[in-house]
């Protein structure tokens, strides 16, 4: 019980200081004029290493969490994320082998994902202004720097939740 | 067999939090003072103090990362800056007695300024966390008496203001402001040279504004340098007389055109924005109601107008896509 909670308290801390980087830090460092997508990856790197079921519900809650700093309506990266946590822990079970390079390709993919979803998601909710060529080179552009972000900080956020790493494939 | 058991629990998780947040979405498009916003407020609330603590300790080395980044840029920009200071100088000496003569009229005929409206100061703690939307976060809300809607200027207050968007939403200690560039900006505009307005409209590039359908003339159109403004007509929340930017291009002629599309390049950078003034006291219409009871025509102050509009709603603002012109 004690190392649950001690997992629990460390993934509210993520996600609490994911959001207050991507909101207050972040945008100052633009990258080619993108901002990358922080809680995309710590969305990616929590999914991989603990699995679809907590993957979910982090993805869930570090969304609603970012949504109250984005342009209503709120819900719309909880559902994103949730969705990629879920795709992300479910999918690691394919990987056979680990290598360096592979957490890099996954969080391109999950930050290509998500922001798909959230892009979707504005356009039937009334912000069809989203659904543009723009967007895609947004999406494509971030995907690729947080990619190369990815290789670094996976490592960096799973670490401290190595001990309660699940074993893949199994569900907690 | 536990995975096979676990398996549907975990899709009804991911259907039930999927439609929760589809709730979240609904009830917060529904309502817009309701329980969403209320969280969304005191989240924000909550939050402020650490903005304004990273802010003080990032700016620093974003500043650094900035230089680093863009030194090119910045070299460039220096020696243009240069050559339009020099050239603003001249110019200067120019205005300055138009300025004076500007400010006796307006003081005979009692009309409401920009630069006498007052402001409240703030400081931007942050910007758009994501690449999808154009906002930044400043550090003042409801408590400093801030109101969705108010313009968002930078500049001395002796100097004419330049507006870089207005308030969404407001909390007790902080405010959303939603820049020019954002998609969903919408400011009636006026351009004082050609006497025309029109709708601007943000497309998501900070170095990119547009109007659509600026009437044509015969033999006149809109031309590259020309300064936008805000109309303050027809209703609209913001005071007339703000800048916005220049016009960096128009669309090319075409014989029989009535209605032209024009580049507009707004004046300020909106995304090196570091402190604002939020203007507090501008009541919509006020200064209409004036210029029209006194000169007919707010925007150049010319007499003996036709006032045949046609009013455009475009969602966030209203403008009139004839502007009444001088009959001489």
């Amino acid at each position: 019980v004690f190392e649950e909670v001690r997992r629990e308290l460390w993934l509210v801390t993520l996600a609490i200081v994911a959001v207050i980087v991507q909101v207050d830090v972040l945008p100052q460092f633009r990258v080619f004029g993108l901002i990358p997508d922080l809680v995309a990856i710590t969305v990616v790197a929590v999914a991989l290493l603990l699995g679809p079921r907590i993957g979910t519900v982090y993805g869930f809650a570090v969304g609603l969490l970012l949504d109250m700093f984005l342009r209503p309506p709120a819900g719309l990266s909880a559902c994103a994320y949730l969705l990629v946590g879920n795709a992300v822990g479910t999918g690691r079970t394919m990987l056979v082998r680990r290598t360096w390079w592979q957490s890099g390709l996954i969080v391109a993919a999950g930050s290509i994902a998500s922001g798909a979803i959230y892009v979707v998601l504005a356009v039937l909710f009334g912000q069809e202004f989203l659904w543009s060529w723009r967007s895609f080179r947004v999406l494509v552009g971030r995907a690729v720097i947080d990619g190369v972000l990815g290789l670094v900080v996976v490592p960096l956020v799973t670490r401290p939740l190595r001990a309660h790493a699940d074993v893949a494939g199994s569900f907690r | 067999v536990a995975l096979q058991r676990r398996a549907p629990r975990q899709r009804t998780l991911v259907v039930a939090l999927a439609l929760l947040s589809i709730v979240i979405i609904t009830v917060d498009l529904r309502s817009e003072d309701g329980a969403v916003s209320a969280l969304r407020d005191a989240t924000r609330d909550v939050f402020s103090p650490v903005d304004g603590l990273v802010d003080a300790v990032v700016s620093p080395v974003a500043d650094v990362f900035d230089g680093i980044f863009h030194a090119g840029e910045l070299k460039d920009e220096n020696a243009a800056l240069r050559d339009q200071v020099a050239q603003l100088r001249s110019e200067l000496a120019q205005v300055q007695s138009v300025i004076i003569e500007n400010q006796e009229l307006q003081a005979l005929l009692e009309l409401q300024v920009p630069g006498s409206t007052e402001r409240v100061v703030a400081q931007v703690v942050s910007g758009a966390p994501n690449n999808f939307q154009s906002t930044l976060q400043i550090d003042k809300g409801s408590a400093e008496g801030l109101v969705a809607g108010m313009a968002v200027v930078i500049g001395d207050d002796d100097a004419q203001p330049v507006l870089i968007g207005r308030l969404t939403e407001v909390a007790t200690h902080t405010a959303t402001v939603r820049l020019l560039q954002d998609p969903e900006s919408r400011i009636s505009v006026w351009i004082p040279l050609y006497r025309q307005a029109g709708i601007l409209e943000g497309e998501g590039d900070p170095e990119q504004l547009s109007i659509d359908d600026v009437p044509v003339r015969a033999g006149e159109r809109p031309s590259v340098g020309q300064i936008v403004e805000t109309s303050g007509r027809d209703g609209s929340e913001l005071p007339p007389g703000l800048i916005v930017g220049s016009i960096s291009a128009v669309d090319r002629a075409t014989p029989g055109e009535l209605e032209t599309h024009v580049d507009v390049r707004p004046i300020a950078d909106l995304e090196r924005v570091t402190h604002v003034r939020v203007i507090t006291d501008y009541t919509p219409g006020e200064l209409v109601e004036q210029g029209e009871a006194t000169t007919g025509d707010t925007g150049t102050g010319d007499t003996g107008t036709d006032a045949a509009t046609t009013t455009t709603t475009t969602g966030g603002d209203t403008a009139p896509t004839t502007a009444p012109e001088a009959s001489g």
